[in-house]
């Protein structure tokens, strides 16, 4: 049990019903995750990472439909479980965090009420040992005085402090995994770093798996153990932190890494790198490379024929035809070869 | 004479909100901005950073008039604001707000919400009005096609160049931008400060650039004003401010900085958890709960503010002479 990957995901889809057809979210998403480990989904607006997460979840919305070859998570098989299994089985043993601690916090209730319903759901234990329990984690989670906080309601709290809160909250199960949706998007950059720090220290301490999405190139290098850079519903490079952001193969990872403006590294003032464009509609029938129609190393190939997502050295799998040294812009129509 | 004159002059510029707390209970006063000076030359980017609800907002929003300071006067071109007509001022000064979903109204076109400014400002030609909107949609990168077209036709990237062909077409010469790219994705951020750059040079534009993106601010301001809790507590121009900052806050806030760089850790931000209410802020130092050099003056006296040139800065730490050396070798390994 201990060798093999904690969290399997094998060809997750989501297609999302709309006026307009079809719409896919996710196409054949694929990983594994041996536990203790830290995965970063990063992409744009509308890739889909949210999506994968809320999959994994089986939080979908109604008119989005999940398929999927595996999805396994500490040797249970999601796709198998009745309704009941699951609500045992999600906030106990895998918990996820969102964006907005305002939005997913209730604002009628006390921090500690909202604690203590969380754990009575999966623990037998009286309401007052479920309350010493949540004071006890929220001083886990750096919030001191932590028993007069239990009486507060959610708009008393800062924002740093709110999403704590749910830190503390999701933790209080002991799940194993975490699926964290942009939790410090919302936050001032200095909270950001503290909620990171806490974060990343848990996880170390408490031996968290963890999946981290975020936009964010920056908080991916300094907290995830693996990346999966997101495009259009699809992985289009992953790897380990290392490997994906110092060496990036995929024009598209090149390109957002050029676009960041970073204090000391791109030169004040001159023109950043853009990725001309944007994001293809996800809707009908898609052929070829989703990132084509904005690539600039486009080559005929390219809008044919179907790309996978392909095994380079160091684990490193990127779904382009061209190896970096290869890509050469402005390829004509007719006297394209790989 | 004009050119010798700052564009935009603050002087001790506050701002109070009454919050009315209940019917009984007598209103608390949230003072956003507290006595701000500073002044604004052709040609600069100041950008003005800080956390949420340190008044930067506030700031910009008397900046462009939208509300009247409670004391202290802004000096547009050397003269106080409110003796010069709203038309005039409107000319002179245009802002591009945060979210180019909530800016534009989504039941008029692209091309009358663009051309709206001039047509208020007088130009009734319509053959004209329709020349000039085309030429600077043309500037900031939007197709002629989108004349007719309605802001939910555009994506994000768009709509954020219809809000500055709208700040532009007037020719302004000072610029407020509100957030401009923080509603945007990493690859469209780049357009639009690209943009922002190019339209600096052709048109000669001061910008007041409000961010909480320090790799946006290090990129595109030449001075920076750090804010907290309604006092702008360090000003400097950029490089420096970047290379040596002084205040502890300045230091935390760019520790907290992440650029994508596998090596380094999660930064150490040492500011505690406690947030302070703008409502009641603290005594002296209003930064003094959360700081970890504060010394025994910082909670009973409010800071002087320091000048060193063109650098500004209000800390006990370095009044009277008692800058030490261990604070500044301590914020340069930053």
């Amino acid at each position: 049990m201990a060798s093999s990957p904690y969290v399997i995901v094998d060809e997750l889809t989501i297609d999302i019903r709309t006026a307009n057809g079809v719409l896919h979210a996710v196409s054949n998403v694929s990983f594994e995750l041996p536990q203790g480990e830290v995965l970063c989904i990063v992409g744009e607006s509308g890739s889909g990472k949210s999506m994968t997460a809320l999959g994994l979840m089986g939080l979908l919305p109604g008119m989005a439909t999940r398929k999927a070859k595996r999805l396994v998570v500490e040797g249970r098989n999601l796709l198998a479980m009745s309704p009941l299994e699951k609500s045992d089985f999600l906030g106990n043993r895998m918990a996820m965090i969102f964006q907005e601690p305002m939005t997913s916090l209730n604002p009628c209730f006390t921090i500690g009420n909202q604690m203590v319903e969380t754990i009575r759901r999966h623990r037998n234990i009286s309401a007052r040992d479920a309350l010493t329990q949540a004071s006890k984690w929220l001083e886990k989670v750096g919030i001191p005085s932590s028993a007069g906080r239990l009486d507060q309601y959610p708009h008393q709290l800062s924002g740093g402090l709110r999403q704590r809160v749910m830190i503390a909250m999701m933790l209080m199960c002991e799940p194993k995994l975490i699926i964290a949706d942009e939790p410090t998007t919302a936050l001032d950059v200095t909270v950001q770093a503290q909620i990171l720090q806490l974060l990343s220290a848990l996880q170390r301490e408490l031996g968290l798996t963890m999946i981290f999405i975020t936009h964010d190139l920056g908080v991916v290098s300094r907290i995830a153990d693996r990346v999966a850079v997101m495009y259009a519903g699809q992985f289009v490079e992953y790897g380990a932190t290392r490997e994906v952001l110092k060496s990036a193969q995929h024009p598209y990872t090149r390109g957002l890494l050029k676009c960041l403006p970073v204090p000391g590294r791109s030169a004040r003032g001159a023109h950043l790198g853009t990725i001309p464009g944007s994001v293809p509609s996800l809707t009908g029938d898609m052929s070829g490379c989703g990132f084509a129609n904005r690539c600039e190393y486009v080559a005929p190939d390219c809008l044919t024929s179907t790309v996978p997502l392909a095994d380079r050295e160091n684990e490193h799998r990127v779904r382009c035809l061209f190896r970096p040294e290869e890509l050469i812009s402005g390829r004509t129509a007719a006297g394209a070869t790989p | 004479m004009t050119s010798s004159r700052p564009l935009l002059e603050l002087r001790d510029v506050s701002r109070d909100f009454y919050i009315k707390t209940g019917i009984f209970s007598p209103n608390k006063i949230l003072r956003a901005v507290r006595s701000v000076s500073m002044t604004i030359e052709r040609g600069d980017v100041l950008a003005i950073v800080g956390e949420s609800g340190c008044g930067k907002t506030t700031l910009a929003r008397m900046l462009m008039n939208v509300l009247e300071p409670t004391s202290g006067e802004i000096l547009y071109d050397g003269r106080p604001d409110n003796e010069r007509p709203p038309e005039e001022r409107s000319r002179k000064l245009q802002a591009i707000f945060q979210d180019p979903y909530s800016s534009l109204n989504p039941r008029k076109t692209i091309s009358s919400i663009i051309s709206l400014p001039l047509r208020i400002h007088g130009v009734r030609d319509s053959a004209s009005v329709r020349r000039e909107t085309l030429k600077i949609m043309d500037k900031v990168g939007l197709p002629a096609r989108l004349y007719d077209n309605y802001p939910n036709q555009l994506s994000g990237g768009q709509r954020q160049r219809v809000a500055i062909a709208r700040a532009l077409i007037l020719k302004p010469e000072i610029v407020i931008c509100d957030e401009p790219t923080s509603a945007l994705d990493v690859s469209v951020q780049s357009q639009i400060l690209n943009l922002l750059m190019d339209m600096r040079q052709e048109f000669n534009l001061t910008y007041v650039l409000i961010s909480h993106n320090l790799g946006v601010v290090e990129h595109l301001a030449n001075k920076v004003a750090v804010m907290y809790l309604g006092r702008i507590v360090e000003m400097a121009d950029c490089e420096t401010l970047f290379a040596d900052p002084l205040h502890p806050y300045t230091q935390a806030l760019l520790a907290s900085i992440m650029t994508p760089d596998p090596d380094l850790g999660i930064p150490v931000v040492e500011l505690g958890v406690a947030f302070p209410s703008a409502l009641n802020p603290p005594d002296g130092c209003a930064f003094h709960p959360r700081c970890s050099k504060r010394i025994p003056i910082c909670n009973l006296k409010q800071p002087d503010i320091i000048l060193e040139g063109e650098r500004k800065l209000e800390c006990h730490l370095f009044g009277n002479g008692q800058c030490d050396e261990g604070t500044r070798s301590k914020s340069s390994s930053v």
